[in-house]
């Protein structure tokens, strides 16, 4: 019966090319990560594009050429691999804390929270760039914007009315209020809001406000002051009158041991500009538990010299105690 | 009891014991003080007693000394 010779009918895969092998027409060879297909048979012709023995079949694609190699391009542990806006591209990694955030376009490592805050207290805001602390503020202090206004601060409130010293005392003899309190370059005015009350529950004795100058309580004949009293038991209204003095006596029936209020508005303190002038205030309860009480107001003036550094004294019998909260109105 | 001064300046409070010269100063005044009340008080009285002695006076239609009138008298 008559043959016929169709060939091969479907390729032949013989593996890595061998110089030593005889091909055959429809051998399929492999070589430098192509395909080769023998197209003449022949034994010792290296494989190639188009040769009189060999056609490739399939070339090998540029390594990585579509994907980069991320081998390359990720070169520390840790980092990230995106897109930009040409090709893959590499994110560092980000330091311990920081979260994973979102740019205007690529993503970027930011600090998270867990690591900006370092103290009890900080809180956290935004500024250009990412999350940032804002130390704790002391006591006090109120959050504000700064004066750019665009991020947080911690500042004082601005007022016309501050106020300047408080505290408590105990079991004192004078209280004074020294220059430095009265800075006359900020405040026009100050009113200092005083309770006081005698320790021991006596009646006797009696006070004076004593202008103070350096440190020291003035003498000389430098103040003049005027008053009134009255108590609730009568209407009668007795006036105080001291002229050419260093002081004004105030409380001249004692501190009592019920705690009285004291007012002491005063101008002109550490000002060159004008001499001092005082409004002194004062209610007291009766010392005997009746419903009764003494109201006395003073108006005091210090014809001060114009370098003077202003205070001024509270003087009292031993053993008084009180309040006082000092304010400066600007 | 302790004869003392509370000093409150801008940035502290200090409390210091009145010694010498200036504890010596603290008791005068307290008892010049005291003294100027005392008068002050006693001129009180007897602007007090001079009024009610005017008053009577003249319900009785009896002559005001110049001090009594002086109560009485603007």
């Amino acid at each position: 019966m008559a043959t016929i010779n169709l060939g091969a009918i479907k390729f032949n895969w013989k593996g890595a090319y061998n110089n030593s092998t005889a091909y055959a027409v429809d051998d399929v060879v492999s070589s430098g990560g192509n395909s080769y297909v023998c197209i003449q048979a022949s034994q010792g012709n290296a494989v190639g594009n188009a040769t009189a023995y060999w056609n490739i079949m399939s070339a090998a694609g540029t390594n990585g050429s579509n994907g980069t190699d991320l081998s390359s391009t990720l070169s520390t542990r840790g980092d990230l691999v995106f897109k930009n806006a040409s090709a893959l591209a590499r994110l560092a990694k980000g330091t311990a804390g920081q979260v994973l955030g979102q740019g205007a376009n690529d993503p970027a490592w930011v600090n998270g929270s867990s690591s900006t805050l370092t103290t009890q207290g900080d809180i956290l805001f935004r500024d250009s760039s990412g999350l940032q602390r804002l130390a704790k503020g002391s006591a006090g202090q109120v959050l504000k914007m700064n004066s750019a206004a665009n991020a947080p601060e911690y500042g004082t409130v601005s007022s016309d009315y501050v106020k300047i010293a408080s505290g408590a005392f105990n079991d004192v003899s004078n209280v004074d209020f020294a220059a430095s309190l009265f800075v006359g370059s900020t405040y026009k005015s100050f009113i200092n809001m005083i309770e006081l009350e005698d320790q021991d529950g006596g009646q006797s004795g009696n006070s004076e406000f004593r202008p103070m100058v350096s440190g020291s309580p003035i003498s000389g004949t430098a103040v003049s002051s005027c008053g009134i009293a009255m108590n609730s038991s009568s209407n009668t209204v007795s006036g105080l009158g001291r002229d050419a003095a260093d002081s004004c006596i105030i409380y001249n029936d004692g501190v009592r041991e019920s705690r009285a209020l004291l007012q002491i508005e005063s101008n002109g303190m550490n000002r060159s500009d004008c001499n001092n002038n005082h409004f002194i205030n004062n209610i007291r309860p009766n010392h005997d538990g009746a419903i009764r009480c003494r109201w006395d107001f003073h108006a005091v003036h210090h014809n001060r010299t114009a370098s003077s550094a202003d205070g001024y004294r509270i003087q009292m019998n031993a053993g008084a105690k009180g309040t006082y909260c000092l304010y400066g109105r600007k | 009891m302790t004869i003392n001064k509370l000093v409150i300046e801008k940035d502290g409070v200090n409390l210091v014991d009145l010694e010498g010269a200036e504890l010596q100063e603290y008791n005068d005044r307290i008892s010049a003080n005291q003294t100027v009340i005392q008068a002050e008080e006693a001129e009180k009285t007897a602007q007090a007693t001079l009024k009610a002695s005017a008053k009577a006076k003249l319900i009785a239609g009896e002559a005001l000394t110049e001090a009594e009138a002086n109560t009485v008298v603007l």
